[in-house]
């Protein structure tokens, strides 16, 4: 990984403004993406996963949604959030696109699923509607998606919540982007189904090269395809690393609860430990570390707030237990 | 095949067999007249083999709905062939030195009105102009309101308050002090001052409407997909959002047209509807007041047609509303 990244992030912080205050939902957060590198993003809900994602695209509803003016995301050297109009929609989806959570809910039930490949297509390229109509159904079939012809003119409600998923990445591919956004991609649908997702993800991310951002809470999924690891706790990134570190030496206390609170089947008597608590609510973030009401290993240091520290080229954690060598051995 | 009935189709015959002469004149007159009538040939077809369609598909009780769809049929056929329907010239004063209403008969099936003109004919003709405001009139205001409603929904901000507010300014004056004083204003009124007038005071409730459901659709999950694959605004509103909402519109347009007659019959009747000796049905009313006792028929006959119009529109309005509700 050493030409420049496809995608940086620097400094992002989006706030919301409610009627019961200003929301910090992501707070300075910074990362990079290489390319055809898998990047995953983990956390619990609330954590500011989907809104860091949906930034990425500068999808955010502004008002209420506010980015804030260092923010910058830097897409091949161009920043998106400074982006306008038109400008803007040619990244969307062509250059950066995006697959949501829920299939269902994120297609529009009274068009067709081929149309809907077909409009990204014609969004994107000026090709006339037989071309479009064409290369939907060889998308249909990349995907994955038996006897594609016939189901372009299927409807939504006529195919199940993995065959949407795989509709999804149709649209996502069909201008083969750089830059492929999964926000949490398996989590609506079966096991089973979720399998095949991820082997459809990876198998696509080979043939065609691109970046992937994979967004999710399932430590199963990040441990399967990621190469590089962002752990979001309240807003804030609270780790990073490669894969393999993160899951032999989690260095922040609550990437080793995350891990932890994994079920285990190579050791049938592994008690599983759950995170006591759950994520405070944005509006009203702990002072000092964030994690700390919730932490083990929390001392009298931890009022303070501490800082990012890198250690490495691709490791971070932000956490005073990394700064004090003495304090983490006792 | 069906619903091909040839008791009808018999009657169609016999009347295109009798009234010969007049489809002949009618085929060498005015190009207007034959285009309207093409259109309405293509649109009575279509419009029944779709409501048919909807009302097969979602098992709606459908025997008012038929009812009410021929009825407008007979209505909207009359009005586009009236040249060949009508048997007397509606504006034609058959004996002007002994001018006087009389009774049905065998020559007037209907009557004639004060200055012996043929009330049949005078209906026939009224059809036209009164169907046509009010077809023309929803056209506009639906058309209007739903753009502007669904652009102020979208796009939000300033744009938005600016055409909401307006729109409560507009709505804070009565509409039938609006429609009064600048139909007063003109000294001539045709058919398309009274289509203008109408349907630019129309749309209101439909852009309050059109922006509502934008509103409930436009943070849901495929618009923010659409957006995120580059679709543009345009695409979103028309090809996602449109369709989305078409069903209360549908239902909003349909009892709209019902309204509009009986706005312009209101307007007729006092004496602000198409001038005269233009024919329609409001202005026969009026025309036909002095004599209610005299002549009742002259009154009681356009009422019933607007009554009865009216009801179609609503029995329409209703089925269409019963047969796109998703329970």
């Amino acid at each position: 990984m050493t030409a420049t990244p496809i995608l940086q992030v620097h400094n992002l912080s989006v706030a919301f403004e409610t009627p019961r205050g200003v929301v910090h939902a992501v707070d300075d957060v910074s990362f990079d993406v290489a390319r055809g590198e898998t990047l995953g993003i983990v956390g619990e809900s609330g954590c500011g996963k989907t809104v860091t994602a949906l930034s990425l695209l500068k999808l955010i509803p502004q008002p209420p949604g506010r980015i804030s003016q260092e923010s910058r995301v830097l897409f091949d050297g161009v920043d998106v959030l400074s982006l306008e109009g038109e400008a803007l929609r040619k990244i969307r989806g062509a250059r950066v696109a995006m697959i949501f959570q829920d299939p269902v809910a994120s297609l529009n039930p009274v068009l067709t699923i081929g149309e809907q490949i077909a409009e990204t297509i014609r969004a994107h390229k000026p090709v006339s509607r037989a071309e479009a109509r064409e290369q939907a159904i060889l998308l249909l079939d990349r995907v994955g998606i038996p006897d594609p012809a016939h189901r372009y003119r299927s409807y939504p409600h006529q195919m199940s919540g993995g065959m949407l998923q795989r509709v999804m990445i149709a649209i996502a591919l069909s201008c083969t982007p750089d830059v492929l956004v999964a926000d949490e991609p398996t989590t609506a649908l079966d096991v089973t189904i979720q399998a095949q997702i991820l082997d459809l993800l990876r198998g696509i991310q080979d043939e065609y090269g691109m970046s992937l951002i994979l967004i999710t809470h399932d430590l199963g999924v990040i441990a399967e395809i990621a190469d590089r690891v962002i752990v979001m706790y309240a807003g804030q990134v609270v780790e990073e690393a490669a894969t393999e570190t993160i899951f032999s030496q989690p260095a922040h206390p609550y990437t080793r609860g995350l891990i932890d609170s994994v079920p285990r089947v190579d050791q049938p008597q592994y008690q599983i430990t759950a995170i006591p608590g759950s994520v405070p609510p944005a509006s009203n973030w702990p002072s000092g570390c964030r994690f700390h009401p919730r932490c083990p290993y929390a001392w009298d240091r931890c009022e303070t707030e501490p800082q990012l520290e890198r250690s490495g080229s691709s490791s971070a954690v932000r956490c005073w237990l990394a700064v004090d060598t003495d304090k983490a051995t006792e | 095949m069906k619903y091909f009935h040839w008791t009808p189709a018999g009657w169609a015959l016999l009347l295109v067999i009798a009234r010969w002469q007049k489809i002949a004149e009618f085929l060498a007159g005015p190009l207007e007249n034959k285009m309207l009538a093409l259109v309405v040939l293509i649109l009575i077809p279509v419009g029944i083999i779709i409501a048919l369609k909807v009302t097969a598909i979602r098992k709606v009780e459908s025997r008012r709905l038929q009812l009410a769809i021929t009825t407008l049929m007979v209505l909207v056929g009359a009005a586009a062939f009236a040249p060949i329907l009508a048997p007397y010239d509606p504006t034609h004063i058959i004996d002007l030195a002994n001018a006087q209403t009389l009774a049905p008969s065998f020559a007037h099936p209907l009557g004639t009105d004060e200055f012996s003109r043929d009330l049949l004919s005078r209906m026939i003709y009224g059809a036209r102009i009164s169907l046509s405001i009010a077809l023309l009139a929803i056209t506009l205001s639906i058309t209007l309101g739903t753009t502007l409603g669904m652009v102020a929904g979208l796009t939000g901000g300033v744009t938005d308050s600016a055409i909401m507010r307006s729109i409560d300014a507009a709505l804070a004056i009565p509409r039938i002090v609006l429609l009064v004083v600048v139909l007063a204003l003109w000294d001539r009124r045709d058919m398309m001052t009274i289509v203008l007038v109408l349907g630019l005071t129309g749309w209101f409730e439909t852009a309050r409407l059109a922006r509502a459901e934008v509103l409930s659709l436009r943070d849901r999950n495929f618009v923010v997909a659409a957006r995120a694959s580059g679709v543009s605004n345009v695409k979103i509103l028309w090809r996602h959002l449109l369709p989305n909402i078409a069903a209360p519109l549908v239902v909003t347009a349909t009892l709209g047209v019902g309204q509009l007659i009986l706005v312009e019959a209101g307007l007729s009747y006092l004496g602000l509807g198409v001038s005269v000796p233009t024919a329609s049905w409001g202005s026969i009313i009026r025309d036909g007041r002095e004599l209610l006792f005299q002549a009742p028929w002259i009154v009681t006959i356009p009422g019933f047609a607007i009554a009865t119009t009216v009801m179609v529109f609503s029995t329409i309005g209703e089925s269409v509303r019963e047969a796109l509700n998703p329970r």
